[in-house]
């Protein structure tokens, strides 16, 4: 008989919880050792309830802002402030990048990409959406035009701190790349500079952070990796064909990285996921053949890998799909809103306060 | 619109052995029952092992209420239907007097029972209790004890002093009384 909070399954308190704010919830890591356990020191276990995917931010070149497509009708997702309405105010916040938990996004002041480079200077925003915490990175040049920027943040290995990560444009006559990285503790944007064997193109993007390594598909048939704790940029293979120029997309499920393309077959779309094996050394094949399935259509782009079951994202004519890999089951989500090129970031809310405040 | 047919009961019977008669609608409310009940998996008498009979007759009120809004909501004009702000109302005034231990019972056996809007009202019931609670407030209404050394105590305050102060709001509103 349960006549105590304590002794409420895991996932009702966790429903509780995700309903505080972010300073109620330190009050409620104040009550005793067993609340301050759930709250504060096994973040991994409140990331394994909170894990569930809420749903995707996309962004389109074409009208430079964001929006996002709820996927479950989670009821602690009320109390998510998706919108980013907690922000300061400013006329766009483009969402880049989304990493357990946490968002990164672009405050734009609407002038765009249609002024000259030096103009105005543009600031990247890290926020988490649970908590409504944000910090604003020092501004930067919009004349730097890079390639993607990442977002690498694991609660598991380093609670307090996140890293933003700038790809750059390559020179083309040294093949150097140039990397930039934001840490809160440093409060600077750091410039690291790597030699690389050929030109790539890593246009469409985002990179995938995994096990501490920020993870991009670059054209024309590589992964590119940045090692964020150790500060190394290297290239792998990617597994499969490179046919009709078409790139795969990156993401993890389940905990494990995953490597997405699709190519066109006479019955319609050949789907093919492959799975990093991390056992393998790493200068071996480590890509697995997982899983292939046939879906008929003429055209689809995948746009992102859910995190926690074996579905893939689409776009095809002017909507969303999901597509389970498993089961072949497909269902609408909603109309597109936006042109091409866009950037789709699966979204999952965490709602340990980080400690950042602004 | 009567039904000519009699309508299908069923029996539920709490952890300490109360049996309740209701009709099959009612329990299918609750999706754990209809999954049993669709199933053909449940016996003449279903057991709810986890849930007292005063919760129980709690929850069989709230299933009841689900029942008569939704069976005439085909035809327009449904005097049943609740507008949003209606809603909210019937929801607060059914949580009104319930205490922190029956509503952790409540919690308990909408979660087991797979009763998805009364597992939100509870949810955000406790929530409104919790809401600008200093921590031994929390304790007081939620009888846990404080098993915190004093040292600890000290080092937590420090951790979380922001938990501490209360909202400017919530200063405003607790000295008006």
């Amino acid at each position: 008989m349960a006549s105590s909070i304590e002794d409420l399954p895991d996932e009702v308190k966790f429903d509780v919880l995700s309903l505080l704010s972010a300073k109620q919830l330190e009050a409620a890591a104040c009550v005793s050792k067993s609340w301050n356990r759930l709250i504060s020191e096994e973040p991994s276990a409140w990331r394994c309830l909170a894990s569930r995917m809420a749903g995707l931010y996309h962004y389109g070149w074409s009208d430079e802002s964001s929006y996002f497509t709820e996927i479950h009708g989670r009821k602690s997702l009320k109390h998510v402030d998706t919108k980013l309405g907690f922000l300061p105010e400013s006329e766009f916040y483009c969402v880049y990048d989304t990493c357990n938990g946490l968002v990164l996004c672009i405050d734009d002041d609407g002038s765009g990409w249609k002024v000259s480079a030096d103009q105005y200077p543009i600031s990247y925003v890290v926020c988490n959406p649970a908590t409504r915490e944000f910090t604003v990175l020092p501004a930067i040049r919009r004349g730097d035009i890079c390639y993607c920027t990442g977002l690498a943040y694991d609660p598991d290995r380093n609670p307090g701190e996140f890293k933003v990560v700038r790809f750059l444009f390559q020179d083309v006559n040294t093949l150097e790349m140039e990397v930039r990285v934001f840490s809160p503790r440093s409060k600077e944007w750091k410039s690291l500079r790597f030699g690389l064997p050929q030109l790539l193109l890593l246009a469409g993007r985002r990179p995938v952070y995994h096990k501490g390594v920020l993870h991009i598909p670059a054209m024309p048939h590589f992964m590119l990796k940045f090692d964020v704790e150790k500060e190394v940029l290297s290239l792998e293979d990617l597994p499969g064909e490179m046919i009709g120029g078409s790139l795969g997309l990156l993401g993890v499920t389940g905990g494990v990285l995953q490597y997405v393309n699709n190519y066109y077959v006479e019955q319609g779309i050949l789907l093919v996921k492959w799975v990093l094996d991390e056992e393998v050394e790493e200068d071996k094949n480590r890509w697995i053949d997982a899983d292939w399935s046939v879906i008929t259509a003429e055209y689809c782009k995948i746009l992102a890998i859910h995190p926690d079951v074996e579905v893939v994202f689409m776009r095809n004519r002017g909507k969303i799909f999901a597509y389970h890999l498993k089961n072949g089951r497909e269902w609408e989500l909603c109309e597109e809103k936006m042109g091409d090129f866009e950037v789709t970031c699966p979204y999952s809310p965490f709602f340990v306060p980080l400690g950042m405040r602004s | 619109m009567s039904e000519s047919t009699e309508k299908k009961m069923v029996r539920l019977r709490s952890s300490d052995g109360e049996v309740f008669e209701v009709e099959e609608s009612v329990a299918k409310v609750a999706k754990t029952l209809q999954d049993m009940l669709e199933e053909d998996c449940a016996d003449a008498v279903i057991p709810i092992t986890c849930v007292r009979a005063p919760i129980l007759t709690k929850v069989i009120d709230y299933c009841k209420d689900q029942v008569m809004i939704s069976s005439s909501s085909s035809t327009t004009n449904n005097p049943n239907e609740r507008t949003e702000q209606e809603r909210k109302a019937w929801g607060q005034k059914f949580m009104e007097g319930v205490d922190s231990s029956t509503l952790c019972e409540l919690l308990v056996a909408s979660n087991f029972l797979n009763i998805e809007g009364l597992l939100n009202l509870g949810v955000d019931k406790m929530v409104s209790m919790i809401q600008g609670k200093y921590p031994q407030e929390i304790r007081d209404m939620f009888n846990v004890v404080n098993d915190f050394t004093p040292e600890e105590e000290e080092e937590i305050r420090n951790q979380n002093a922001w938990a501490f102060e209360r909202d400017p709001y919530y200063k405003k509103r607790s000295s008006s009384k």
